[in-house]
């Protein structure tokens, strides 16, 4: 912040607008930055990987989707900011209710299935995809829960909280989306840590955990394709199932781009359309190879800005609700961004997770604005 | 919760951020980075596909212009592998292979199911090639692929330019033939600028093989940029086809079919003969060679070799039995150019140079044993002087059927091909001091003997020059009976028919060696430009003044014209005022078989424009066979009436309108019938 004289302060201070505690003085234009950074590389890459082949009629269609989404997203963002965050306490049971009905809905008739996963409601020319955005209410209901108490948590509590998470995560489950749902345990876990969960009830969680996911590949809960999915992470060479081929392509699209990439809309793994699903889930791919390194730890770096903010602000909050909300989203993002990339590198299994801000999609990408929103909402409010 | 404990596990966060972002530089670090080229390489043979375009093989001409070898396209039914084995279960394979081979045979190319199977069973083609199954399909066949192509998947059809021999079968070893690449073949073609691919054909022999390089195009291709099912996406790079250049020979067509036909009449007539005594191996005449060249520059107008085969069987392939025929030993090698690779003894055909050795190394002289016109007495047998049987392995040598000449000279002993005089000359050079000991291996070497002529053909014969050095050498002992069989062109020495008559060449063109050459020049075949000539090769130039020449050419000359000469009957009526045929008839004996018939002869005397040589296996005397095969040769060449030779489609032309004939013929029969 710009030094500036004791007499310029005191007559800030007198003006209420002015005030250095007002909070539009403490609006956080790093993490915008980052977020706009971001969602335009988004932009490019999908319209790289979308808009075909033909250079006298490119086509525009996601671009101009997803542009209208990022603005969209944005205009949630500064709703999201300007109610003050503490207001949401009281409507979080509300808000959590709603979206737990949306997710119960949505595996009915009035769902859509696109993938094999039954996760979407259709509006005309849009899609609505319940949970992503009831990945904010679960924040909102856990970070409230766990706000009320000062102190240490009693396993009733831990109890308490992990039902709020687990609920909604079955239900996702049950569509079925486990990269989803796996976002929520992350969300869970992280939230129930800076809520101030003990290390005894941390291991007794993981166990748990750990052997109902034991039980579910073993079961018949899971489609074929997840098993394959995480069989052939676990080992490539068990045949070619498009899993494998998924991921290979991908590692070959991102290791063909080298340091400096083979330039915008010259990837050739990219033009040939050789990576599935590239637009949304693989869309890093696209940025691995016609921007190479450099572009994809630009990327990275984007991200690692963005967390940090978000961290600083879990910091800086006035409140435990504020850090915990902060918390959340930096769960929420954390782990999107590490399983989105880290499947086009082959260092974590496939799933159909989006990556934040870049993927092509209305509700993830607004679903992340409006999370963002919060934080700069909590940080703008530290003072009042 | 102290706000110290939420800084701690604020900071785990950061922690568990740090450790995700390490773990995702690490791994891109080491894709991009690290192992970017073996990514790039995946990208590129993931997503380039090259498409190749033959390009049109060189053709091959005569001296005269008419091409002996051409190309034609051939229409060649194509399954693509990776259909095959993708959208099919065996039985469905089974009946699509059924179904294929049924509809080809129906459509008028008759083609067996395990013909199919053998093809797509090759592994010279990789998953995802197009593998040809059948070819020469009729056009019928891409109609009934048109109408039926869903009972086809994967199935097309391609057009490929093969070999086609308008002369058929003619000059078949010269030529060569061409055929799929051998996978050894393949290994030492891989790194070829005319990029070779695995199923391309290469010249396997003759013309096809030595000029492969020139005949050769460079194949055009195309490289596509594809998308994940295949469609191309842009093009990276088009280079359109280069035929190969054509090959012009010094061969002459007409030529080169009558020699093949007289060859063949000529051991045809071998085999009429009867033995003199039942006891002696029979004429069986399994093979022969004849070669015809211009002596002025050694160029090859003809060469035949029998037995002969067809370079079309190679066009389609054959199957393995085939081939186990062509390299059976009792078929007699079919393959095999014994003109240019049978390795004979020349027999008596080799006294013109023993003759030359004598002269030259003064055995026959002012100074010599004998002088050129000196007589000397012919008994029938030669008795080596002062003889000690072991150090020379015979005290006597006989003429051939126990005949006996009386007093020769140098001239007359070669006109009736006086052993004797020979064995006398043989053994005076072995042992007398005074003389080159190896004359005769000398002379040999000079007229070409016991080396590779350099023409250019694959698989040329170095022959045999038996001499003393060489054996001591060896550690093997030379007598002085090695010699004197040498003198008549027998023993170990060996020599190729193409040697024979290259040697004969020299004599008669005044002592210059050439290199025989097959090859006149190559042309671009788009132009007409020449791209490379070839220039006479001269390997020798031999010391033959007239003094020597002059005699032994009257010896030669005496063979056919006189009537004491031994093809003199072979040449009966042959016009020797205006084409002088000098000639030398050979009768070489080979142990445990019949004799080898031979005759060498160069015309028309004084300047000599052909010499002719044959040679017929199992055959008899030269007198009898070669001489009159090799007189049916040059008749026409002294006469200037040379027939000339048909292509196939004139023969298919002609039949038309005397089928046409014909049945005018019958009608007019018909109708003379009706009036008697």
């Amino acid at each position: 912040m710009a030094v500036i004289s004791i007499e310029e302060r005191r007559s800030r201070e007198l003006d209420p607008r002015s005030s250095p505690y007002a909070p539009w003085m403490h609006i956080d234009v790093l993490l915008i930055l980052a977020a706009a950074g971001l969602a335009a590389i988004g932009v490019g890459a999908i319209y790289s990987t979308t808009r075909g082949r033909d250079p006298e009629n490119f086509d525009t269609f996601f671009l101009e989707r997803q542009s209208l989404f990022a603005v969209a997203g944005a205009l949630f963002m500064v709703f999201a900011a300007w109610v003050p965050y503490q207001e949401l306490a009281k409507f979080a049971v509300a808000i959590y209710g709603v979206g737990i009905l949306a997710l119960i809905v949505v595996l009915g008739p009035l769902g859509e299935e696109v993938n094999g996963a039954r996760s979407w409601f259709r509006f005309g020319d849009f899609q609505l995809q319940p949970s992503e955005f009831h990945k904010l209410a679960v924040i909102v209901a856990v970070a409230a829960f766990l706000s009320r108490y000062e102190d240490h948590m009693s396993a009733p509590r831990v109890f308490f909280a992990v039902g709020i998470v687990a609920w909604p995560g079955l239900l996702v489950l049950l569509q079925p989306d486990v990269g989803t749902a796996l976002i929520y345990v992350f969300i869970g876990f992280v939230l129930l840590l800076i809520g101030g969960i003990r290390f005894r009830q941390v291991i007794g969680i993981a166990l748990i955990a750990t052997t109902v996911v034991v039980l579910m590949v073993n079961s018949n809960m899971l489609e074929e394709y997840q098993t394959n999915r995480l069989r052939t992470f676990v080992d490539p060479t068990t045949g070619i199932t498009e899993a494998g081929f998924q991921q290979r392509q991908a590692q070959i699209a991102i290791g063909n781009g080298g340091v400096h990439g083979t330039g915008y809309g010259e990837g050739s793994q990219t033009l040939s359309g050789l990576v599935p699903q590239q637009h949304t889930d693989f869309i890093f791919t696209v940025i691995g190879e016609e921007f190479g390194f450099v572009g994809a730890a630009t990327t990275l770096g984007l991200y690692a800005l963005l967390l940090l903010r978000i961290l600083q602000a879990a910091r800086l909050a006035k409140d435990r609700f504020g850090a915990l909300i902060c918390s959340g989203v930096f769960a929420m993002i954390l782990f999107q961004m590490f399983e989105a990339v880290g499947m086009t590198l082959g260092i974590t299994p496939i799933t159909g997770i989006p990556l934040p801000l870049v993927s092509y999609g209305g509700s993830s990408a607004i679903a992340t604005l409006i999370g963002l929103g919060l934080v700069l909402n909590v940080r703008m409010r530290r003072f009042t | 919760m102290s706000p110290e404990s939420l800084r701690l596990r604020l900071s785990f966060l950061a922690l568990l951020a740090l450790l995700a972002f390490g773990a995702l530089v690490a791994r891109l670090w080491f894709l991009q980075v690290l192992s970017s080229e073996e990514f790039e390489a995946q990208a590129q043979s993931n997503t380039v596909r090259v498409l190749y375009e033959p390009a049109p093989r060189g053709r091959i001409f005569d001296r005269n212009g008419n091409v002996l070898v051409d190309n034609r396209e051939s229409l060649v039914v194509t399954v693509d592998r990776f259909t095959f084995d993708t959208e099919f279960d065996e039985d469905g394979q089974e009946a699509l292979v059924l179904r294929l081979a049924t509809e080809i045979s129906r459509a008028g190319r008759l083609t067996k199911v395990f013909e199919i199977n053998d093809a797509l069973g090759d592994s010279r083609f990789g998953p995802l090639d197009s593998v040809p199954v059948a070819d020469d399909v009729t056009e019928n066949f891409e109609i009934i692929l048109a109408e039926r192509a869903d009972e086809f998947p994967g199935v097309g059809t391609d057009l490929r330019s093969v070999r086609t021999y308008p002369y058929g079968d003619l000059g078949a070893h010269i030529l060569g033939y061409v055929s799929l690449l051998s996978e050894e073949q393949y290994e030492l073609v891989a790194d070829d600028p005319k990029t070779y691919r695995r199923n391309d054909e290469i010249g396997q022999t003759g013309i096809e093989a030595s000029f492969e390089s020139v005949l050769r195009g460079v194949p055009g291709f195309t490289r596509l940029e594809v998308d994940n099912v295949g469609d191309p996406v842009r093009v990276i790079e088009q280079v359109d086809p280069v035929a190969g250049a054509d090959v012009h020979l010094t061969l002459d067509i007409d030529i080169q079919a009558m020699a093949e036909k007289e060859l063949l009449a000529g051991l045809g007539e071998a085999r009429q003969q009867e033995t003199d005594d039942p006891n002696d191996p029979p004429f069986k005449a399994p093979g022969g060679a004849m070669v015809v060249l211009d002596p002025n520059g050694s160029e090859v107008l003809a060469m035949a070799s029998f037995p002969t085969y067809s370079p079309s069987e190679f066009v389609s392939g054959f199957s393995d039995d085939r081939w186990a025929e062509l390299q059976d030993p009792n078929n007699h090698q079919p393959l095999h150019n014994r003109a240019l690779a049978g390795i004979y003894p020349p027999g008596s055909t080799f006294k013109l140079f023993t003759a030359y050795a004598a002269m030259n190394s003064g055995v026959i002289g002012p100074r010599g044993v004998l002088d050129t016109r000196t007589l000397y007495e012919d008994t029938g047998v030669y008795v080596v002087p002062s003889c000690e049987e072991d150090v020379i392995a015979s005290c006597t040598f006989k003429n051939a059927e126990e005949a006996i000449y009386g007093p020769v000279d140098l001239i007359r002993a070669i006109t009736v091909s006086s052993d004797v005089y020979f064995y006398y000359l043989g053994d005076t050079m072995d042992r007398a001091d005074r003389f080159d000991r190896e004359g005769i291996q000398r002379a040999a070497v000079l007229f070409g003997f016991g080396a590779q002529s350099g023409i250019a053909l694959p698989g040329e014969g170095v022959g045999r020059v038996p001499s003393p050095s060489a054996a001591e050498a060896a550690g093997e002992p030379w007598r002085t009976g090695d010699s004197i069989v040498l003198a008549i062109g027998q023993g170990v020495l060996g020599a190729t028919p193409l040697q024979l008559a290259n040697g004969y060449a020299a004599f008669a063109n005044g002592g210059t060696l050439y290199a025989p050459k097959m090859v006149e020049r190559v042309e671009n075949p788009v132009t007409g430009e020449v791209v490379q000539a070839f220039a006479d090769r001269v390997l020798n130039q031999v010391y033959l003044p007239n003094s020597i020449r002059t005699p032994i050419l009257h010896g030669l000359l005496g063979v056919t014209s006189e009537l004491e000469g031994t093809a003199y009957f072979a040449f009966a009526g042959f016009p020797h005022e205006e084409w002088e045929v000098a000639g030398k008839t050979g009768t070489a004996e080979v142990v445990g078989k019949a004799d080898n018939s031979l005759f060498a002869a160069f015309g028309p005397n004084p300047n000599p424009e052909y010499v002719v040589v044959a040679i017929m296996e199992e055959s008899g005397f030269g007198a009898s066979v070669a001489a009159p095969a090799v007189r049916r040769v040059l008749e026409p060449l002294a006469t200037d009436s040379v027939p000339a030779v048909r292509t196939i489609d004139d023969l298919a032309d002609l039949s038309g309108p005397v089928e046409g004939s014909e049945s005018e013929e019958d009608g007019v029969d018909a109708s003379s019938g009706g009036a008697a």
